[in-house]
């Protein structure tokens, strides 16, 4: 009940704030940067000082690396910094109260702000692709663009897990700063785990952190990403569930 | 059927008891007063039956529902709770629509409504966004989109409380434009507001009912009469004197005026004169009224131990 004016109003609200361009830009700044920066990288370390440092030659897998490196180190970062208040600050500051009174259910409030967090996320990731591929085709010569959308794919997928428990804590803690600190100790512990626990690393989420630049260099083929893909989605589900559960139970 | 039906209502924090063995009766198209100090357990209460808390023990029923088992009331009802806060980047139209959207209303009906409760709260011309709004703004859009859905009855929780005389004279101005086709649950602790606008009152101090009536059954119950006594001069003997006597049941000195809660308004009017005669007091004016709200409050409330 309530669902799609709460999506609406989602929707509406990242319009209408800072939201629309934080992400966003973000993501495209990662998108126009990564190619030029490795492009320049061997000149900027020679301008640098006396020592002599020896690069490999730089090429598009390396402009397509500092792409989705930055994507997952800041890029992850600045969605759990946007979104761990989405629920818990409108429980701390008393916005809950007024729609909540009405014939709604919190799991429509959640699912929507999960919902429209997701679009624009994804959304985001379309000309931030584009301007790397672009930047990347001139700058080297060279970019493949199925496999690159397929990494862009994959990146998609643990930025919905990550989504999904950041959401998740939001709906669970009663304040944006608890929220934020369950997501980042679940983000520490999705890195974490598959390189603490080699064996069944590959059905974690936390593998999807490299498969893009696999998938890249050839070291992987998609099919081989699916029991991360799956595992992240499942998890993504289960960290929603979790979230609506409690909150459901909460008196607010 | 009453509108809204409390039986031994309990809402306990650990062992903390925030409301005990409430009962009340609110009767359809009333304007219910509900009355209590700060901490009384009012906003605990209206928490409850608005569905965002869960009682310890007892039962409400809503229009006939129990509330624990069929939300479908709250399609029914309008809540503004005490401080309404609002999503401070749309403006009001905006958030009516969201709110009308919630309760599933169709696009052309609501913009009807939206208009014609902005004109209600005088709010039609308010075009910017709900962030630069005055309190009082606030609460008459909080009104507003309590009765987008038209609700049967509506909650307000401390509606005036936090606002000034103005603020105070908007909120109730539109509660009386609107509380003759709906009733209206009124919970405050600005004993002069709900006299104002209530028919009935419930009073509750230290999480439980002290008691429950109209507003005249509340009078005639506990007020006997009070006694306005203009004099010349206060004197001390004069005080002490009124004080023991057997039927003052209250005294307070404002000045030269002197507010005397009379039992026995026929052994006052007889005790009176001689008393001032033999303190050498000159008589300005006495006269006899009905107590109001506030002094039945307070009355009730000492009685009760706070």
């Amino acid at each position: 009940m309530g669902a799609r004016a709460f999506f609406r109003k989602e929707l509406l609200e990242i319009f209408k704030t800072a939201k629309i361009y934080i992400i966003p830009l973000l993501f495209l700044l990662f998108g126009f940067t990564s190619p030029v920066i490795t492009k320049l990288l061997p000149d900027i370390l020679a301008g640098l000082g006396e020592m002599e440092i020896t690069l490999p030659e730089m090429s598009w897998v390396d402009a397509f690396g500092q792409f989705f490196k930055n994507l997952n180190q800041i890029g992850i970062v600045a969605v759990v910094l946007v979104f761990m208040g989405s629920v818990a600050e409108e429980k701390h500051r008393g916005t809950a109260i007024m729609v909540l009174s009405k014939p709604v259910s919190k799991a429509a409030f959640v699912l929507a702000k999960f919902g429209a967090a997701a679009l624009l996320v994804l959304f985001s990731l379309i000309p931030a692709h584009l301007a790397c591929y672009i930047y990347t085709k001139v700058l080297f010569g060279e970019a493949p663009l199925v496999s690159s959308l397929q990494a862009t794919l994959l990146f998609s997928v643990y930025v919905l897990y990550i989504l999904g428990f950041t959401v998740g804590a939001s709906a669970v803690m009663k304040s944006k700063i608890a929220a934020g600190g369950v997501s980042v100790g679940l983000l520490i512990l999705t890195l974490l785990l598959p390189a603490l626990w080699r064996e069944p690393a590959r059905f974690f989420p936390g593998s999807l952190t490299g498969y893009p630049n696999a998938l890249l260099t050839g070291t992987l083929s998609l099919p081989e990403a699916l029991p991360a893909v799956l595992s992240a989605l499942i998890l993504t589900l289960f960290f929603l569930g979790a979230g609506i559960f409690f909150f459901e139970k909460q008196e607010i | 059927m009453a509108a809204v039906e409390i039986e031994k209502l309990t809402k306990k924090f650990g062992a903390v008891a925030a409301v005990y063995n409430l009962t009340l009766h609110v009767p359809k198209g009333t304007v219910f007063g509900f009355l209590g100090p700060n901490g009384a357990g009012k906003t605990t209460t209206l928490r409850i039956l608005l569905g965002l808390a869960a009682p310890t023990a007892g039962e409400v029923r809503i229009l006939g529902k129990n509330i624990r088992e069929d939300r479908s009331y709250l399609r029914r009802v309008g809540f503004l709770p005490d401080v309404p806060v609002f999503y401070n980047w749309m403006t009001a139209r905006e958030y009516l629509r969201f709110t009308g959207e919630l309760f599933g209303l169709e696009p052309a009906p609501l913009s009807r409504k939206i208009e014609e409760l902005l004109e209600l709260v005088g709010l039609q011309k308010e075009k910017k966004r709900i962030g630069g709004f005055s309190r009082g703004m606030k609460q008459r859009l909080g009104l507003a989109q309590a009765l987008v859905n038209d609700p049967e009855i509506v909650f307000l929780d401390e509606p005036t409380s936090a606002l000034d005389p103005i603020g105070r004279k908007e909120v109730l101005d539109s509660i009386n434009a609107f509380k003759d086709r709906v009733t209206v649950f009124f919970s405050s602790h600005i004993l002069a507001d709900v006299e104002r606008v209530c028919s009935r009152a419930a009073i509750i101090d230290r999480v439980e009912l002290v008691t429950e009536g109209s507003i005249a059954e509340l009078r005639q119950k506990y007020g006997g009469r009070t006694l306005e006594l203009e004099v010349t001069e206060v004197p001390d003997q004069l005080l002490q004197k009124l004080q023991e006597a057997p039927w003052c049941e209250r005294l307070e000195v404002e000045g030269n005026l002197l507010k005397l809660g009379a039992m026995d308004e026929e052994k006052a009017g007889r005790t009176i004169p001689p008393l001032l005669a033999e303190a050498g007091v000159g008589i300005i004016r006495l006269e006899s009224r009905e107590p109001d709200l506030e002094e039945i409050f307070m009355k009730l409330v000492k009685r009760n131990g706070s």
